[in-house]
């Protein structure tokens, strides 16, 4: 039982490290007009459980992107230069919405193991009700 | 089945292999998307499985001891044979295998608890309720 109870705390690890990175996306994607912004990048890491041999999953952490800021051309902007341009962000909407597909894709895959071990541990209670 | 029995030691040794099976492939799952994470799983239960014979295991008082044969600690997760080609940040895990591996580890699971559960209902009719 104690086993079915390590297997749900893995998968809610998993869940969280998971549910982390989509909120930093959705950062990232609400600040795409951002001047000056610059992406940020989650990294996961294995943890050792402090009682067992099983690992958790933990978020790192938080990276920014360094690549180069988008050029945007606008005479208009408050913050446009004498050539006209401007400091966009450096996120890219494509990669944003590929990485909370997976994010999503994983989180829904956790859970389903987490409702796998509920469902074993309810079997196992079944057992001392007849 | 009637002096010692077994087939309830087999049924438990078999649900016990396949809670710890689903650890681990809770583990994989969990690290989807960790770099340079190698998936892992548990040797099949008919590889594991040993018949106890009298008392040739180690005797443990302590639970922390090593404990050999039927009932011991799970052994050692070992990598994945299955794995696929690794991702290119070394991730071997594929969430399709594992979602094929979970659902026999649920089989596998109940079918040990309806072995141990049909043992339950001879005993019961055998002492006559």
């Amino acid at each position: 039982m104690s086993d079915l109870m390590q297997s749900l705390a893995i998968s809610s690890s998993g869940m969280r490290a998971q549910a982390t990175r989509l909120r930093h996306v959705a950062e990232n994607i609400a600040n795409v007009d951002t001047p000056g912004y610059q992406r940020k990048t989650v990294t996961f890491q294995t943890e050792r459980a402090p009682d067992s041999d099983a690992t958790y999953v933990s978020t790192g952490r938080v990276r920014l992107d360094r690549s180069e800021l988008q050029l945007i051309y606008d005479p208009s902007h408050p913050l446009a230069d004498e050539t006209g341009h401007y400091d966009g962000s450096n996120v890219n909407l494509t990669v944003e919405i590929a990485d909370s597909r997976e994010a999503q894709r994983s989180y829904e895959a956790n859970l389903k193991m987490f409702d796998q071990a509920r469902k074993m541990s309810g079997a196992l209670l079944e057992l001392l009700k007849r | 089945m009637h002096s010692d029995l077994s087939l309830f030691r087999l049924a438990t040794a078999k649900a016990e292999h396949a809670v710890a099976r689903q650890t681990v492939t809770a583990e994989n799952m969990a690290h989807a998307d960790t770099p340079g994470y190698k998936a892992r799983d548990l040797p099949p239960f008919a590889e594991v499985y040993r018949a106890p014979r009298d008392d040739s295991g180690l005797r443990t008082v302590h639970p922390a001891h090593f404990r050999t044969g039927l009932g011991g600690a799970t052994p050692d997760a070992r990598p994945d044979p299955l794995a696929g080609n690794a991702s290119p940040n070394g991730n071997t895990v594929s969430i399709e295998t594992e979602m094929i591996r979970a659902s026999e580890i649920k089989r596998n699971h109940d079918l040990a608890l309806s072995v141990y559960g049909s043992g339950l209902k001879l005993l019961r009719a055998a002492l006559g309720r």
